[in-house]
């Protein structure tokens, strides 16, 4: 691929100050998307995968440092940008929807205001504009009656009204990439449908690309062309959507895919044993090998690292025999 | 006694249960208004079972939990809790409240006065969502196990000490563990914790709220994993609270799905998800996104939905044993609130199949094939 990436990110690594000194939450990680892609990003709680969306925007909070790698944005090195230079990225070139959507709207703005407010920063439309233009997002991600919607306070709209409304916001910056950080968790299913669908309609006719945080298999394959899965900080594997499902390589992988529980028919789900290690307790060496029914003696060594542009990998020394 | 049941007893007898809140308030006297929660609710769970209770935000089913519970107050029905014989015989604490309140060795949840729930709460006990907020953050784990055991006199001190430690390794937690506090805990021991707790009274229905919703997918396997070893060791039954399908057809010997306040459809689990006879509970299963497992996962960009938000991924695996020959059912809008609820039939405005009697008339709930098996929808009329 000879065109530049639209988000290309190396090595990044973030630290968090531990009683046994700094450890990296998210150490080293390398992930790439495309123009018009999506990306999953899955995980457990505590793999890092919110912090990484947040370092994406230098959102992160104060007791996470980001200490080394790049974020480049068509091109752009985002690391090291002002606050000044971050403005255009920032719910511009780059939105993002969160978990709780009554937490990121203000809750003494009408919701049409909170568009308006994009709509006037990014790209600079005057006031009558701006209200049709913020209509015809409400009904481009499918809120009913959008004229009368936008005149509602937050607490007036349901919980998937609300995340629609987030969801009108992020586009209002004409985004190229959304960054969604678990946005239908607290839907109720036949809400979180609707609005996978209409995210659906949304890529395909903008040419959005998407980084999709969840800990949700079934909604990263409704969503996503390829997934990466995190563990303690670091991608295990790198693959195709469906592929990587239906036949995970590394043993995380494999140990998260069998532990949901099936719609299709009885089978007991299995757990991984054990959990999550805290960041101070990550082993050396591959941090799943205290969980691994197949750790030996080659996991002290940490494996190869997955590259960002790999079809299918897995950051595991059974790889290397594959 | 209109409904026949299987050769046991149910532990449990839900007869037309409501449940309603005041909407509209008056400086003095009755409320002007009144939302209604729960609404002619019957259900049954066997011993040694579990009963799943599904459905989306505002259907209810947190309401029925806390009027099970005595937190809030039933509007109409009955709900009787049934010990066993040795039960009765073994506590005479149940016995006096069953022959005060009580009707064929069963108690009225529904009209039990307030100093009639400390015997309820050694037979029916509760795990919530968030273990977080369900244990004191100052006290020791050990502690919170062995507290139901010092209020209801079975064991102090040193004896009810023991009796944690035995409880927390029943739970699958080491002993040692006794010495910390909750927040030391990962989310899936802390449900352990609660686990344990709920079970130190030897409760024999155990109402499981979300229980295990907030947990991580390999942190839920093993606690479902737990809640189907303790139910095969003990003979417990699970009334079963959650808005996970997957996780339903898992643990669930019966289903039951509500929409705003109503059962519309009950039945055993495999019969219900293999070929839904409500539409409602079609929906519910088209809506889950279908990925791990189901090779048929919609890929992005092959959603055919379109059309007033309603649309939904045709490529959802649909045909995955999972629904009926229908095509996949797309939910518009959301569940209405239940302080205005539809005329008729609650679910016909978002109904796919209405019929033009669906928006006048309320269908009964009418049996569905064999094992007591009922949908609240004219559509399953005459399917006996």
């Amino acid at each position: 691929m000879t065109a530049v990436p639209l988000l290309e990110v190396r090595e990044l690594t973030l630290e968090v100050d531990t009683p046994s000194g700094p450890v990296a939450v998210v150490d080293r990680l390398s992930l790439q998307i495309e123009r018009a892609a999506g990306l999953g990003l899955l995980g457990e709680s505590g793999c890092g995968k919110s912090l990484t969306a947040l370092a994406l925007l230098q959102l992160l909070p104060a007791a996470v440092r980001l200490t080394g790698g790049s974020i480049r944005f068509d091109g752009q090195e985002l690391v090291g940008m002002g606050e000044r230079g971050l403005r255009a990225f920032r719910g511009g070139r780059i939105g993002m929807v969160f978990q709780e959507p009554g937490a990121s709207l203000n809750p003494v703005l009408r919701v049409g205001g909170q568009v308006e407010e994009i709509l006037a920063l990014h790209q600079g439309l005057g006031r009558a504009a701006r209200g049709r233009a913020c209509e015809q997002l409400f009904a481009e991600v499918g809120l009913p009656d959008p004229a009368r919607l936008a005149r509602r306070y937050p607490h007036e709209l349901s919980g998937g009204q609300q995340q629609r409304v987030a969801l009108a916001i992020a586009l209002a910056g004409e985004p190229e990439l959304l960054i969604a950080d678990e946005p239908t968790t607290a839907l109720d299913v036949t809400v979180q449908a609707q609005v996978l669908a209409r995210l659906r309609v949304l890529r395909r006719e903008r040419g959005l690309a998407l980084l999709w945080i969840s800990h949700d298999l079934g909604v990263v394959a409704e969503t996503c062309e390829r997934v990466a899965v995190m563990y303690a900080g670091r991608i295990a594997e790198l693959g195709p959507v469906r592929e990587l499902f239906a036949a995970p390589r590394h043993p995380y992988a494999r140990g998260l895919v069998a532990a949901v529980p099936r719609l299709d028919r009885r089978e007991a789900p299995r757990g991984i044993p054990g959990r999550v290690p805290m960041p101070a307790d990550f082993p050396g060496g591959c941090r799943f090998r205290d969980r691994c029914g197949d750790a030996h003696a080659a996991c002290a060594e940490e494996p190869a690292r997955v590259a960002p542009t790999a079809a299918h990998a897995a950051a595991c020394w059974l790889e290397s025999a594959r | 006694m209109t409904r026949a049941l299987a050769s046991t007893d149910p532990c449990l007898d839900l007869r037309g249960i409501a449940v309603r809140y005041p909407a509209e308030r008056r400086l003095f006297g009755a409320p002007r208004r009144f939302l209604q929660a729960v609404r002619g609710v019957d259900l049954a769970v066997a011993p040694g079972q579990t009963l799943a209770l599904v459905g989306e935000s505002g259907c209810g089913k947190s309401s029925l939990a806390r009027m099970l519970l005595g937190l809030v107050p039933a509007a109409a029905g009955a709900a009787w809790l049934r010990p066993g014989p040795e039960r009765l015989a073994a506590d005479p604490g149940l016995a006096a409240l069953v022959r005060a309140h009580g009707a064929g060795g069963a108690v009225d949840l529904a009209g039990l006065p307030q100093s009639g729930w400390k015997p309820v709460r050694r037979l029916l006990g509760l795990v919530s969502q968030d273990p977080l907020a369900a244990l004191d953050p100052r006290q020791r784990i050990g502690r919170a196990v062995a507290e139901p055991l010092e209020i209801h006199g079975i064991a102090r001190g040193a004896a009810a000490a023991r009796r944690a430690a035995e409880l927390l390794e029943l739970v699958g937690l080491p002993a040692a563990l006794a010495g910390r506090l909750s927040r030391q805990l990962s989310g899936g021991q802390r449900q352990r914790v609660c686990i344990a707790r709920a079970l130190a009274l030897d409760p024999q229905l155990l109402i499981l709220d979300e229980a295990v919703s907030a947990l991580d997918v390999s942190a839920q396997a093993q606690v479902l994993e737990l809640f189907q070893r303790l139910q095969a060791e003990r003979g417990i039954a699970y009334l079963f609270i959650t808005h996970d399908l997957a996780v339903v057809r898992q643990i669930a010997h019966r289903t039951a799905v509500l929409y705003l306040g109503r059962v519309v459809e009950e039945g055993p689990t495999e019969a219900l998800f293999t070929a839904p006879a409500h539409p409602y509970t079609q929906a519910l299963l088209d809506a889950v996104p279908r990925g791990a497992g189901t090779a048929s996962g919609a890929g992005a960009g092959a959603g055919a939905g379109a059309g007033a938000g309603a649309g939904v991924g045709a490529g959802a695996g649909l045909g995955a044993g999972v629904g009926t020959t229908a095509a996949p059912v797309a939910l518009g809008g959301e569940p209405p609130s239940p302080e205005r609820p539809p005329s008729g039939c609650a679910f016909h405005p978002r109904c796919p199949r209405v019929l033009e009697r669906c928006a006048s008339e309320d269908p009964p709930a009418f049996a569905v094939g064999a094992k007591g098996r009922r949908a609240a929808c004219f559509l399953a009329e005459g399917l006996s």
